[in-house]
């Protein structure tokens, strides 16, 4: 199924075509390199992210609903949950492409996590990691865990970075993006849900709040944007949607109740219904590049 | 008069072992080689951690309290595993660890050592073994003549060389004498060189053995590992000691005791003449070897041509003023010429040793030791910009001393680089594994090599050790493959068997649905001052429970999931775990503590 999406940036106009639940690439006009899309292996998540996916070299903030800090005992929302299993999605999938040419491709397995506090439990994950590289990096310090996940995104054999930093200067973010952008390497950031109000060069900010589960082997949640460099789009800005994660294998949990979106004005559109009007754009996009490819050819 | 520092590695073929895979401390090790017949021989055994049991139960399993196990060397392993059986209950045996014995490995593993105690002398040497049939060396010699003064005297140089293996995980003994044959008695005798030492202090304060801690607490001298024998008093301190210190065969030892005679004393004390004849050639050489009287040169250990580079200044220079200006263009050089010449040979550095020469002009009062730090790499590299941003890693947060006089680079280890040509088309794994190892190389030279470690998990319920964290100091892509779920240390009960999986690979996995993303190093208590836990029925799941300031109410819970551990594993643990959901959709894991019935946060699945 093809699929390509439309955004308008506050950086600039970006223009994104592919497969949906495979990677595509997206082509960006504000004078930045190409960088591709890959699902998130959650259909209502790549629905609710604008390129219709996570795009490679980027960074994306999970702000955890009832969290205060990254040390406290209440925070259980399942943002690091979510933000795991999109890594190993990520992880698990084609080759991504490093430097000018095309060519240069490379299986980036491997998956970081930056764990400041020593709270990370890995038996809650390894199984989700079949054929990927798990490495866990502890600094003793703030400044050491700002350098320590610099360092990773700037590494091109790392596919992600989970990371939940207590505290994020904003030079620091800006490091990383540019960091992350020259690898293609994504980073999670995992913060609280006061900042909100903090500024940042994250992609995407999505905040998380757990919803009550059916049983022990799925957790729902409900995602929505909470800004971003889009935030000044007013149709994609307040858009929420719920997801379902199956806890066992790290994937969407296979239930109806993930494809719920609810729009920023009271109504509710589907997840099919978002599909097929962007489907719709990209069939115009098409029409458009093909109109373009011609006239240069002739 | 000629000093020699022997440092003893007991055990070396196990200790080896254990710095590769730290996760066998836990368990029995074996060592053995198999011999004709395929009847399997111990080499080395030896159990780093072993369970504890704790002072409460000790009483109560008094029949069953585990005792020190011998096995010597040479029996075959089925007699090793009914003694550690009858020590330890069958599960020691279950759990053991047993690898093949590879005595090349073990000594190529000595010699990284020995270079690595360059930083004492310059002769360094591994210890000559006469046993060509079982060559197992587990001794370096060291030539400190005239060097000790650098380490403020020779006790503080023996104490350095035992505390600094120390801390890179090697347990030592060392002792310093005239000879390298008193050396090597009395670094494997130092506990009964202590005992003497003790009474030689009571009695002359100028005793030969442990001088300076001849005034020492009992206790302190008996745990002492570490001796210096005074020059010229090596045989009234060293008489003593039993005839096997003389490194002489065990069939000569056997002659000796027919004889009455049973310590170095007691050998001396023959007519030198009739020595030879009576008891081999052998012991013959090993006294005048002890004594001084025949020569044992020092061979350095193998695989000398590794490059080394040095500069010395024509005058001391401040090194914290001229770091970048000086220092550093010297280290790239230094390093460069290292990186090439290993290049011409298709070969990259694994190890590598920077050292900064003090100057004594300046710093007459403190020691002279001089700045050393090793960088070790993940996989072989030629490229000097990576070796140089490591070496500047570490000299940022080295404090240099105030002037040095020389710097010099000396690479420890090499292998071979591996070079493939490129794909045109398809994926470039290999450049993506370099890429890591290059990262791991950063990450561990800043944060300390614990700080970086990939998870592996081991058969074992008890959600505390539930993995181990390996870390990645060997070649990265990782080759060993971790524990099979082969044996457990606990035992899982309960009504959720199906909770426990094994993968294709045989491992044990918990169902991550049951298990946190988060897990506070310690279980936080719920106390009823804290917190209020209401439990509607009896040892059932919790209602309401409070954390902080916030009491959350549970619209779900999943459990119990019961874990008991075993006696013999040291505090036994007997819990009823709970996946509780809250109103909120908010997941925690909790448990009671069957014992007392006081409930614990032990998890969020944040």
């Amino acid at each position: 199924m093809a699929r390509s999406g439309v955004a308008s940036s506050a950086k600039g106009f970006f223009l994104s075509s592919g497969a949906a639940g495979a990677s595509g690439c997206a082509m960006e006009y504000a004078g930045e390199s190409a960088s591709e899309i890959v699902s998130t292996g959650f259909r209502s998540l790549d629905g609710l992210l604008p390129a219709g996916g996570v795009q490679r070299g980027r960074l994306l903030e999970w702000l955890s609903a009832d969290g205060l800090s990254a040390e406290d005992v209440s925070n259980a929302s399942g943002a690091v949950t979510l933000a795991f299993a999109v890594a190993c999605h990520l992880a698990g999938s084609s080759p991504k492409t490093v430097g000018s040419h095309a060519s240069e491709t490379m299986l980036a397995s491997t998956i970081v996590v930056v764990d400041r506090q020593g709270w990370f439990h890995p038996p809650a994950v390894m199984p989700w990691l079949a054929g990927r590289q798990l490495l866990v990096a502890r600094p003793s310090r703030d400044d050491d865990e700002s350098w320590t996940i610099d360092q990773c995104l700037r590494c091109p054999g790392v596919a992600a970075v989970v990371a939940w930093p207590k505290r994020i200067h904003p030079t620091s973010l800006r490091r990383w993006q540019l960091a992350a952008r020259r690898s293609q390497a994504v980073g999670m950031l995992v913060r609280p849900e006061a900042a909100r109000r903090e500024p940042s060069w994250a992609e995407a900010r999505i905040a998380v709040a757990p919803l009550p589960s059916l049983g022990i082997g799925t957790r729902r949640l409900r995602l929505g944007l909470a800004g971003g460099p889009w935030s000044g789009d007013e149709s994609v800005s307040d858009r929420s949607v719920e997801i379902a994660i199956d806890l066992v294998r790290g994937c969407e949990a296979p239930c109806g109740t993930a494809s719920r979106g609810i729009g920023a004005r009271g109504e509710t559109t589907s997840h099919r219904e978002r599909m097929a009007t962007g489907r719709r754009r990209d069939e115009s996009l098409q029409i458009v590049q093909l109109e373009g490819l011609a006239c240069r050819a002739s | 008069m000629p000093r020699i520092m022997t440092i003893w590695l007991p055990r070396w073929p196990v200790q080896r072992r254990l710095l590769e895979h730290p996760a066998w401390r836990k368990v029995p090790l074996f060592v053995c080689r198999r011999q004709q017949r395929g009847v399997m021989t111990i080499v080395a055994w030896a159990w780093a951690l072993p369970p504890r049991v704790p002072t409460d139960e000790r009483a109560m399993h008094a029949s069953r309290h585990p005792f020190p196990v011998r096995i010597p060397e040479g029996v075959s392993l089925a007699e090793g595993m009914a003694s550690l059986s009858l020590a330890h209950g069958s599960r020691a045996c279950h759990i053991a660890e047993i690898d093949s014995d590879d005595p090349t490995a073990d000594r190529d593993a000595l010699e990284q050592v020995a270079r690595w105690c360059r930083r004492f002398a310059p002769v360094v040497a591994v210890e000559d073994v006469l046993d060509q049939k079982n060559p197992r060396p587990e001794c370096i010699h060291i030539d400190v003549t005239g060097t000790a003064g650098f380490f403020g005297g020779e006790g503080p140089l023996v104490r350095t060389a035992v505390w600094t293996l120390a801390a890179r995980g090697i347990h030592a003994r060392a002792a310093i004498a005239d000879t390298p044959g008193a050396a090597w008695a009395a670094a494997h005798h130092t506990d009964l060189l202590a005992d003497r030492g003790q009474h030689l202090g009571q009695k002359n304060e100028a005793g030969g053995v442990n001088r300076g801690m001849a005034n020492a607490l009992s206790r302190t001298m008996r745990k002492s590992r570490w001796a210096v024998v005074a020059p010229d008093a090596q045989a009234a301190t060293l008489g003593m000691l039993p005839a096997a210190a003389l490194r002489v065969d065990a069939a000569v030892l056997s002659q000796l005791r027919d004889v009455g005679i049973d310590s170095i004393g007691g050998v001396l004390r023959l007519p030198k003449k009739s020595v030879a004849s009576r008891f081999g050639p052998q012991l013959g050489m090993r006294l005048a070897q002890y004594a001084g009287t025949l020569a044992e040169p020092l061979a350095g250990p193998q695989g000398e041509g590794l490059p080394q580079a040095t500069h010395a200044f024509d005058f001391p220079v401040s090194a914290q003023d001229a770091v970048e200006g000086v220092v550093d263009p010297i280290l790239e050089r230094l390093v460069k010429a290292c990186v090439e010449s290993l290049a011409a040979q298709g070969k990259g550095i694994i190890a590598i040793q920077v050292r900064f020469e003090r100057s004594r002009a300046s710093e007459p009062t403190a020691s002279c030791v001089p700045i050393v730090f090793d960088i070790g790499l993940f996989q072989p590299s030629a490229s000097v910009e990576h070796v140089m941003g490591l070496v500047r890693l570490r000299m940022s947060r080295l404090r240099l001393p105030r002037e040095i006089e020389g710097i010099a680079v000396e690479v420890g280890a090499a292998g071979p680089t591996c070079c493939r040509q490129r794909l045109l088309f398809g994926e470039n794994v290999e450049t993506s594994a370099s890429q890591v190892g290059m990262l791991l190389d950063r990450l561990s030279g800043r944060l300390g090599r614990t700080a970086v470690f990939e998870p592996m998990p081991v058969a074992e319920l008890q959600p505390e050790y539930a993995w181990v964290a390996t870390p990645v100091a060997r070649p990265y892509p990782p080759t060993d493959t971790p524990r099979k779920a082969s044996s457990s240390h606990g035992h899982h009960a309960g009504t959720h068997d199906r909770t426990v999986r094994k993968d294709r690979n045989g491992w044990l996995f918990i169902s991550a649905e049951r298990r946190p993303i988060w897990m506070p190093p310690q279980p936080l208590r719920l106390g009823p001052v804290q917190a209020a836990m209401v439990s509607i029925i009896p040892d059932g799941p919790p209602v309401r429970f409070r954390l902080g300031s916030q009491t959350h109410q549970v619209t779900q819970a999943h459990g119990p999931e019961r874990i008991e551990t075993a006696w013999w594993r040291g505090p036994c643990v007997r819990r009823d775990y709970y996946v509780v959901e809250t109103a909120t959709g908010a997941r925690y894991w909790l448990f009671r503590r069957l014992r007392d019935g006081v409930w614990f946060l032990h998890g969020m699945f944040a």
